[in-house]
C-alpha cells in the first residue's frame, strides 16, 4: 500500500512502505496508523528537498537498518585518512553533489525525519566543505555573521593561535 | 458565497469568470507563501537555520585544528565546539599523564580538583595550550612530561593533505588541501601510502658521507645499507665513496617521517616549544587558579 507524503507546497509523493520506513519518524507513524494511513503532511520540507530525500530512501531501501554503514566508525577523525568522501559509495557521492543551500536543507530534513545514513553523508559533505578553510572563508561560505563582543575575538584567537599557524 | 465576497471587494465579476478568478487568487496565495519562505531563509543565516545537534554531528568529522578554526567564526559556533564531548574524553584519557604534569606544575598531588571543574572550556583551553604537542590523528601527547629534550621530529609536525572532490551541481573538480599536525608514527603511516615527489636534481646525484650527514642527518647505520654506491674517480679529491642520493632521500624520509621531519631535524623547533611552554605556563599560573576559585563551593 503506497504512502502519500505531502510537501510544503502541497505536492504529493507516493512511496512504498519499505522506502518510507527508512525514516524512523515515518516508520513509527506508519506503525501507529496501521493499514489506513492518511497522507502525511510535511510542512517543513519543500518538494525539491522531499524529492531528493525520497530518492535516497528508495536507493537504500534494501539496506538493513542495523547493518547500515556507520560513517562515524569508518571516518571519525580518529580513523579518518586522506580524503573524507573516498569511502562513500559512488552513488552517495553523486547524490550529495548539490549546492550548499540544498545540502543544508537535505541535512535538516534528514535530522527532522531521523534518517541516520542521510544525516551522516550530509554532515560529512558539510564537514568536507569546512575542512581546510580559514574562519574568514567559513564565514563567507555559510554566511555566518561575526558577532563577537570586542575583546572576545582576540581572546579566542589567542587560544586557538596554533590552528592559524601550521 | 464566492460572489458575495467578490461584490464586497468592489469588483464586477460574472458567474462564468469565477473559476479563473479563484485559481488566480490561489496562485497569488502560493506565490506569496513562496516569497515569504524565501525571505525568511535569506534573513536566517546557515548557523541559526541548522539545529545544534546537526552542528555537533558535523563536528564529529573534523580535525581538532579545523574545530579551532570553526570556533573562531562566531559566538554560537564557539560554544558548540567548546561543548563537544571530545575535549573531555581526550582529557580524561590522558588523565595519568596530566596528573604527573599537574604534580609537577602546581606541586600538589590532589587531582580531585579537576573533575570538579566540570566546565568543558577547561579542557578546550588545556588542549589549546598544549596543542603543539598533540597529534591530531592518534591524539597522543608527545613530549609533554619528559623534561629532557625530545627529538624535534618526534613532535607533531604540519603535514599537508590534499584531495580533489567534486563540488556543486556542475561537478567541477576542486583541488583543495588542508594542514594537520601528525606525530612521527602517523606521518610514517601517511607517507607510506602517499609518497612525496622526488626532486629532479637528485635523480642522478651521488654524495659523500659528510654531505649525507649535513643534508639528511642520518648516520653510518643507515648509510651502510645503501648498496648503490660509487668510488670517486678522481684520486685528487680523496678516495671517497659516494652514495646514491635518491635512495638516501627515501630512507631519510622513512626515518624522519617525510620531508617535514627531515627539515624539523635541521631547524630546532625550539622557538615553537618556547611558545608552547609560555602558553602552558600561562594556563597553569593564571587560568587554573581562576577556574579553581570559580568552582570552589561558596562556603
Amino acid at each position: 500500500m503506497p504512502i502519500i507524503l505531502q510537501a510544503y507546497d502541497d505536492k504529493e509523493f507516493k512511496v512504498d512502505k519499505q522506502t518510507a520506513e527508512r525514516s524512523l519518524v515515518l516508520k513509527s507513524m506508519i506503525e501507529r496508523a496501521g493499514d489506513s494511513i492518511a497522507p502525511i503532511p510535511l510542512p517543513k520540507l519543500s518538494s525539491l528537498v522531499l524529492e531528493k530525500v525520497i530518492m535516497f530512501c528508495k536507493h537504500h531501501k534494501a539496506d538493513q537498518v542495523d547493518k547500515s554503514k556507520d560513517y562515524e566508525d569508518i571516518l571519525g577523525p580518529r580513523k579518518m585518512r586522506n580524503g573524507l568522501i573516498r569511502d562513500m559509495d559512488e552513488w552517495d557521492k553523486e547524490f550529495i553533489k548539490v549546492d550548499k543551500d540544498l545540502l543544508m536543507d537535505i541535512v535538516m530534513a534528514a535530522n527532522f525525519l531521523d534518517i541516520k545514513n542521510l544525516l551522516d553523508i550530509g554532515c560529512l559533505a558539510i564537514a568536507y566543505m569546512l575542512t581546510g578553510k580559514t574562519p574568514e572563508e567559513i564565514r563567507a561560505t555559510f554566511g555566518i555573521p561575526k558577532d563577537f563582543a570586542p575583546g572576545e575575538e582576540e581572546r579566542i584567537e589567542q587560544e586557538h593561535a596554533w590552528a592559524l599557524r601550521p | 458565497m464566492y460572489t458575495d465576497t467578490i461584490r464586497t471587494s468592489g469588483k464586477d465579476v460574472t458567474e462564468d469568470q469565477l473559476p479563473d478568478f479563484v485559481t488566480a487568487i490561489q496562485d497569488m496565495i502560493i506565490i506569496e507563501k513562496a516569497e515569504s519562505q524565501q525571505h525568511a531563509s535569506e534573513n536566517q543565516s546557515a548557523v541559526s537555520r541548522v539545529p545544534t545537534e546537526v552542528w555537533v554531528h558535523i563536528c564529529k568529522y573534523l580535525y581538532m585544528s579545523q574545530l579551532a578554526q570553526l570556533s573562531m567564526t562566531s559566538k554560537y559556533l564557539c560554544d558548540v565546539v567548546a561543548s563537544l564531548p571530545l575535549w573531555r574524553t581526550w582529557f580524561m584519557s590522558k588523565r595519568n599523564q596530566i596528573k604527573k604534569l599537574f604534580e609537577h606544575q602546581i606541586g600538589r598531588k590532589d587531582l580531585s580538583v579537576i573533575p570538579k571543574t566540570d566546565s568543558s572550556r577547561f579542557f578546550v583551553r588545556y588542549l589549546c595550550a598544549i596543542s603543539l604537542q598533540v597529534c591530531e590523528q592518534c591524539r597522543r601527547m608527545i613530549g609533554a612530561i619528559i623534561r629532557r629534550p625530545v627529538d624535534p621530529n618526534a613532535y607533531p609536525l604540519p603535514v599537508v593533505f590534499s584531495s580533489t572532490m567534486c563540488t556543486g551541481p556542475s561537478g567541477a573538480k576542486e583541488e583543495f588541501s588542508w594542514t594537520i599536525r601528525l606525530c612521527l608514527r602517523c606521518r610514517r603511516d601517511y607517507y607510506r601510502t602517499h609518497e612525496e615527489p622526488i626532486p629532479h636534481d637528485i635523480q642522478e646525484s651521488y654524495i659523500t658521507k659528510e654531505e649525507i650527514r649535513a643534508k639528511y642527518h642520518i648516520g653510518h647505520h643507515v648509510v651502510k645499507l645503501v648498496s648503490d654506491r660509487r668510488m670517486s674517480a678522481v684520486p685528487a679529491l680523496g678516495n671517497h665513496c659516494r652514495y646514491a642520493e635518491i635512495v638516501l632521500l627515501k630512507k631519510a624520509r622513512d626515518f624522519f617521517g617525510g620531508d617535514v621531519g627531515i627539515m624539523a631535524h635541521a631547524i630546532p623547533v625550539k622557538e615553537q616549544m618556547v611558545m608552547v611552554r609560555n602558553r602552558i605556563d600561562h594556563f597553569w599560573n593564571i587560568e587554573i587558579p581562576a577556574l579553581i576559585a570559580d568552582h570552589r563551593p561558596a562556603s
